[in-house]
């Protein structure tokens, strides 16, 4: 079975996880879902500025899903800016990418074509949470030893390689 | 299809579509859907109309942190809202959404 970003998914799925069964209230809306929360755009033509999902984890993936009535070779399409890509999104498909690190736009649909979008994600602060054991970081860090200060402060210092080596690799 | 920086780093995928005789009739079905709760959704005002992202209404739900909240929370919502949601979250074209997106994440069969 080929994989895309196995290792990421079972990051999600442990830290996520552990969230849940320690807060039952805490609802799943898609039990099938890996992601936390769920956002629909009802447009009628929906055209995101270009913006990046700061509150996202800066290394993980959303999900953006675009629907409505449009020719997808004149409008809606994926502006992912720092890659200098601009996207054909036709109506029905999905994309997934890292939205809390690459700003992102859509291309406008014509007046009488329609565009509208979901998009799937979890909140980066969801996982700082469940590494804090279960805190707020201002309330886990007041209640630490200095030994224990240094080893988090090695665990944070380390955290972008940490999350880089959960991202696939594609050499040529 | 994956997009990947000048290292070869995934930086996103192009998962395509779900591959379902039914899927353009659950598509449309869908479009019917968000077209006709737009106005059943609670008015926006002010900063709501035109937010960071756009101007168009965002209907959130799932579970979040931050943003002033104490601990994680169920994203809140007013009851026109989330009479809303409670729609679309249980249409078959959102369901299968969810799950597909979520099997591209972690695999492609």
């Amino acid at each position: 079975m080929a994989t895309w970003a196995p290792k990421l998914y079972q990051y999600y799925a442990e830290k996520l996880g552990q969230l849940y069964a320690q807060d039952p209230n805490l609802t799943r809306v898609f039990p099938n879902s890996i992601f936390s929360a769920t956002s629909y755009n009802l447009g009628p033509r929906t055209a995101c500025f270009k913006h990046t999902d700061f509150a996202n984890l800066p290394f993980g993936l959303c999900s953006i899903t675009a629907l409505g009535s449009y020719d997808p070779s004149k409008g809606g399409h994926l502006v992912l800016w720092q890659c200098k890509l601009v996207i054909e999104f036709p109506p029905g498909s999905t994309i997934l990418i890292a939205s809390g690190i690459v700003a992102h736009s859509n291309v406008p649909v014509g007046k009488d074509e329609t565009r509208y979008s979901v998009a799937h994600y979890s909140a980066g602060a969801l996982f700082c949470w469940v590494e804090n054991n279960f805190r707020r970081s201002v309330d886990f860090l007041a209640g630490l030893s200095e030994e224990e200060a240094l080893v988090v402060q090695e665990r944070e210092l380390s955290r972008w390689e940490m999350g880089l080596s959960l991202l696939p690799v594609f050499k040529e | 299809m994956p997009i990947v920086d000048k290292h070869g780093i995934t930086i996103g995928i192009l998962a395509g579509r779900v591959e379902d005789a039914k899927w353009p009739l659950l598509h449309l079905q869908a479009c019917e859907l968000l077209s006709r709760h737009r106005s059943s959704c609670t008015p926006r005002k002010g900063k709501q109309r035109v937010h960071r992202r756009g101007a168009f209404i965002a209907l959130r739900c799932g579970v979040s942190h931050g943003g002033g909240q104490p601990r994680p929370q169920n994203l809140e919502n007013t009851p026109a809202d989330a009479r809303v949601l409670e729609e679309l979250n249980s249409h078959p074209f959102f369901k299968r959404i969810a799950g597909f997106a979520t099997g591209m994440f972690s695999r492609v069969p």
